[in-house]
């Protein structure tokens, strides 16, 4: 008979023993396909955490090595401004999440009618009270006042940079007014001027969340406007209503555009890839990184990335540690039938062998297993925490790595623990025998 | 006087097959009864019923006059009969004197003596005993134990001719000899059977009285 | 023969067995002990993130008729979970005078109007801190000479460089604040700092008094003096920071519960958008810790069963010979557990070694990699220091530290003997529910 013959043999009769060894490495293998998925799952969270604090860089005109001009309201900055162009150079680069500009006109609204619409808190004072203060913005999502919860969206959404001729006014306005996403509202910058007006769609409607009245908000011009007075529209819509004024229309340029990145770890990478783009003469432009939450946290952050990952190490090591034990244990409960083979004239190879197969037997049928007990482990793991382990997938990678270093494992671990049974004379066996 | 007495004892397997049928009998102290008859009759369930581990389908079996049942089967056991098996008598990890002491607190290398081990053999490791000497230790734990009841289940089985011969003077003697045992033999051998003072034979669910 | 000597004969006889059930229970233990050591230190990781992202909550009081007042703002900080940064301020107007009672000269260059009554007016910011001020973090103002007030100062002022050279005054000068609103109380000051605004206001949309040139910083007592006359600090503003974001709820609503002052009337403002950004991520973390320690245990005990169940089925002679020798099943399950129980509680101290010294490589290993993290510094490629300012938070973290302690002992000493009754329990499930007579079948 040969060795396959009795590990099959083995294998099929001594069926509870064969069926604990099977829970055994089922088990383990499950223990450690999760273990891989879950640093996995660290690693992205970890990244999405890092994410959270929000880094970025502002690009600015860099006005002490430009130029002077004179003009109506006083002297003006000649400094280059940021072209489209520019802007598109660099959200190429890998890493860049998104951008957006900031830049500021009082306009004025009206109905279709012709009504101005009064704004919250009026003078009294008509034309003063028919002025908003709009921003312009390609991605109003990553706006200053949106990133900080000074605002948050309530209703519909933020504008993009596909969006033309859209607006997001204030939940107070709206109210005040009666307006609904999907109404339209006409904007102007100076009649007298015979400025163009451009009707434009409200796609979102924001609350603010700070405390208006306190008086530390007050320090710049922006602040003599209310809060509920502010809106947000797109590149487009500003284009149209600046048609006169040269120079301050979005094409003429912008004067600071904030870079949002993914990761701020690559920050200054990013940064650095930023400056290497030769088309662009950066003595004309400054960079300010934006990481300060970042720098606070991300010796904790990476602190608690390190734990984590060294836990989920540990666990897996030291289970390796155990199957090999269990292992030797199943062996050497095996020297009886060990004695009876050798005395039969059957060699250490074969017996060391047959050990081999039988494990190898079962593994086959375990290893498979855990794959799919592991999926569902980890699956039901995160649900059970809410979106915790939505990231715990085992992959395919995961399992040909328990494979490949089980397989490894088991023939050590038999290898290890038949060398003591191996090592006696076979007289020595039989008199441990009876 | 009866020590033992079974009043209409049946059992089945699984409510199928009848075993026993309606045994009848009494047992006393100071005899050996030899239970005979062909392999899978119901032998060894008989003594298991006797010996409290298990119970009869239906009828009474009473030890001392009292319902063996509402004694409580493992005090029964603890404090009526002792067992002897065929093989696996013994506790592995214990040398005989502890094996001894299992269920005695009596001092058990006088009892060893008795049955033929010497000091040493009394502490060696069980497994390195020979058979009839593992025989022999688990016929002094039953001496040893306060039970009056000994219960042997083809206890020369595993022997050969001269060593079973030893193992059944032992018996006979714990039954005749000052202990004035109620021993109870389940067996094969006829050399056995010859020598008990009271023959039974199990049929088709009887016990029949022989000689 | 008691159970106790019987599980001790078995311990110490079967040295194989016993040795190895040694080993498997060290490794156990020494897993969960390390696990647990380490989630300790994740705790106080995340702990430090929290803090590092801060959480502060604010107090307007303004139109409340005596404001915060000195005992409710001491009973504040007196609050758990509050740290000792923090900063009282008030917005006022007053009028500036010479120290023999002739107006100073102001700017009016720019402004849209200059109001009525005004005329020799600026804005006053009170301060405890006046550096973490919005216009010297946000609005580009500079010291140039002196020094920024602090709790220490009483009656002084800080104006900016325009006005003193307006005026001829200079560090150490003193004039006087007239209050032109509601009281016609006046405070001499003593200036002690002198400031630029280095971005401008837009011109024609501000009021004479907001101008930069007109505005000045005082200290909340020279406020306290100019509008109340009870001899008592008064303030409009309060800012608190609390220690660990996450305590920031319970903080605000036990802060609710001083007296002295109604709280319905005030508006409080929480100040944690950082913290609200990161915590779902970072209790996700923190909860993959915590299932990665139960399915630890919960593993530990399946392994622990299985052994056991290939250890008492190979065991089912003996207990066949102790049932028929009428020992209760109660009674060989107890000599079971014993058996293991007597080589746990060795293995459980030792455990405490091996998984210390775990701990240490660990804790050693974050080190190396923190100070490797500290030669990355992350830095501003720009000439201009935005000094975002953080009101002295010097944010002290808590030192992460990777130790087994005694109370994670006695918890090991706790569970693992739970998990060894419960694997007890499961490998000898099958073998219990036997009748007797069928051990004795299994055994013939």
């Amino acid at each position: 008979m040969n060795l396959f013959k009795r590990a099959f043999l083995y294998v099929t009769r001594k069926r509870g023993k064969s069926l604990l060894l099977f829970s055994i490495i089922l088990v383990i293998s499950t223990l450690v396909l999760c273990g891989l998925a879950s640093l996995d799952a660290e690693e992205e969270t970890s990244t999405e955490l890092r994410g959270t604090t929000g880094a970025s860089f502002t690009v600015n005109r860099n006005l002490s090595t430009g130029g002077w001009g004179n003009g109506n309201g006083g002297s003006y900055s000649t400094q280059d401004f940021i072209s489209s162009e520019m802007v598109e150079k660099i959200v190429n680069i890998d890493g860049i999440e998104a951008y957006d500009t900031s830049s500021t006109t009082i306009l004025k609204f009206y109905d279709r009618s012709g009504n101005y619409y009064e704004c919250i808190n009026p003078t009294g004072y008509a034309p003063a009270d028919s002025q908003y203060y709009v921003n312009t913005t390609i991605n109003s999502q990553y706006s200053s006042v949106f990133l900080s919860q000074t605002f948050s969206l309530v209703e519909g959404r933020h504008i993009t940079d596909s969006d033309e001729n859209v607006i997001l006014i204030s939940k107070d306005l709206s109210d005040k007014h009666g307006l609904k996403l999907g109404d339209k509202i006409s904007t102007v910058n100076d009649p007298d001027n015979n400025d163009p007006t451009v009707e434009v769609e409200i796609v979102g409607i924001f609350n603010v969340n700070i405390d208006k009245t306190d008086e530390k908000n007050n320090y710049n011009m922006a602040s003599y406007y209310d809060y509920s007075n502010y809106a947000f529209t797109d590149i487009t819509a500003m284009e149209k209503l600046l048609t006169n004024y040269k120079g301050e229309r979005p094409s003429d340029g912008y004067s600071s555009v904030d870079f949002f990145v993914s990761d701020p770890e690559n920050l200054e990478s990013i940064i650095i890839e930023a400056q290497k783009i030769n088309s662009i003469n950066w003595d004309n432009f400054t960079i300010t990184a934006n990481n300060e939450v970042y720098e606070r946290t991300a010796s904790s952050m990476s602190d608690m990335s390190s734990l984590i990952r060294t836990l989920i190490i540990v666990i897996v090591a030291i289970s390796m540690g155990i199957i090999t034990l269990i292992l030797s244990m199943w062996v050497k409960s095996r020297v009886q039938e060990t004695g009876i083979l050798l005395a039969a004239g059957i060699s250490k190879t074969s017996i060391l062998l047959q050990h081999i197969f039988e494990v190898g037997f079962i593994a086959i049928f375990s290893f498979p297993l855990s794959y799919l007990a592991s999926k569902i482990f980890a699956g039901n793991i995160g649900s059970l925490f809410g979106k915790t382990a939505d990231n715990v997938i085992v992959t395919t990678q995961h399992f040909s790595l328990v494979c490949g270093a089980g397989i490894v494992i088991l023939i050590l671990a038999i290898f290890i623990s038949c060398v003591p049974t191996m090592r006696l004379k076979p007289k020595e066996i039989l008199s441990k025998m009876s | 006087m009866g020590i033992l007495k079974l009043k209409g004892v049946q059992y089945s397997y699984d409510n199928n097959k009848k075993v026993l049928n309606s045994i009848s009998t009494q047992m006393e102290k100071g005899k050996v009864y030899a239970i005979l008859g062909p392999s899978g009759c119901g032998k060894t369930t008989l003594l298991s019923l006797i010996g409290g581990l298990d119970e009869p389908t239906s009828g009474e079996i009473l030890c001392k006059g009292e319902n063996i049942s509402k004694v409580g089967l493992a005090n029964h056991r603890k404090r009526n009969v002792a067992f002897i098996f065929q093989s696996y008598n013994l506790i592995d990890y214990m040398n005989p004197s502890e094996n001894v002491k299992l269920t005695s607190k009596l001092p058990a290398f006088p009892i060893l003596e008795k049955v033929g081990l010497t000091k040493e053999e009394a502490r060696r490791n069980v497994l390195k005993l020979s058979g009839g000497q593992q025989q022999r230790v688990a016929i002094a734990r039953a001496l040893a134990s306060d039970a009056d009841i000994l219960l042997a289940d083809e206890p020369t089985g595993n022997l050969d001719e001269d060593t079973a011969e030893g193992i059944t003077e032992l018996l006979l003697e714990s039954a005749h000899g000052a202990a004035q045992k109620c021993v109870i033999i389940v067996t094969h051998s006829n050399e056995l059977a010859k020598k008990a003072d009271v023959l039974l034979r199990l049929k088709k669910g009887a016990l029949q009285l022989l000689q | 023969m008691s159970l106790w000597k019987r599980a001790y004969l078995h311990t110490v006889r079967k040295k194989g067995k016993t040795i190895l059930m040694f080993c498997i229970l060290l490794i156990i233990s020494t897993l969960i002990l390390t696990c647990l050591s380490i989630q300790a230190a994740t705790d106080t990781a995340a702990l430090n993130i929290r803090k590092s992202l801060m959480g502060s909550f604010t107090i307007n009081a303004k139109h409340i008729d005596m404001q915060l007042g000195d005992n409710v703002v001491s009973e504040i900080l007196n609050t758990n979970g509050i740290t000792p940064n923090y900063n009282l301020r008030s917005y006022y107007h007053a009028e500036y005078r010479s120290l023999d009672g002739q107006t100073l000269k102001i700017t009016t260059d720019g402004a849209v109007e200059v109001p009525e009554g005004y005329e020799y007016a600026g804005k006053i910011v009170s301060n405890a801190h006046s550096d973490v001020d919005t216009y010297f973090s946000e609005a580009g103002f500079e010291l140039i000479e002196g020094h920024h007030i602090t709790t220490d100062d009483s009656n002084v002022i800080i104006i900016s460089e325009t006005l003193a050279s307006q005026n001829g005054l200079s560090i150490g000068d003193h004039l006087v604040l007239g209050a032109i609103e509601e009281t016609d109380y006046q405070v001499e000051a003593r200036i002690v700092g002198i400031f630029k605004a280095a971005i401008p206001l837009e011109p024609g949309i501000a009021p004479s008094y907001d101008l930069y040139e007109n505005v000045s910083f005082s200290d909340n007592k020279t406020y306290s003096q100019l509008y109340y006359d009870d001899g008592n600090n008064h303030y409009q503003y309060g800012d608190f920071y609390a220690a660990d974001p996450a305590d920031l709820d319970t903080i605000i609503s036990n802060v609710k519960t001083i007296s002295g002052i109604t709280w319905d009337e005030c508006i409080i403002t929480k100040n944690d958008v950082d913290y609200q950004n990161a915590k779902t991520t970072l209790e996700a973390l923190q909860n993959l810790v915590t299932i990665i320690i139960l399915v630890v245990i919960a593993i530990s005990v399946v392994l622990l069963a299985l052994v056991l169940s290939l250890w008492i089925r190979n065991r089912i002679h003996e207990t066949g010979v102790l049932l028929a020798m009428g020992f209760s099943k109660r009674n060989i399950l107890m000599q079971h557990i014993v058996e293991i129980l007597m080589i746990a509680v060795l293995t459980f101290a030792l455990s405490f070694a091996t998984s210390s010294v775990i701990a240490q490589s660990v804790g050693d290993r974050l080190l190396e990699q923190a100070t490797a993290n500290d030669q990355i510094v992350v830095t501003s490629l720009t000439g201009q220091e935005t000094e975002k300012n953080t009101v002295d938070t010097s944010v002290s973290l808590t030192s992460i530290e990777i130790a087994v302690s005694l109370l994670d002992l006695l918890l090991i000493y706790v569970i693992g003997t739970g998990i060894i009754l419960l694997s007890v329990l499961l490998a000898a499930y099958p073998i219990m529910r036997m009748k007797p007579k069928e051990i004795l079948i299994k055994m013939s």
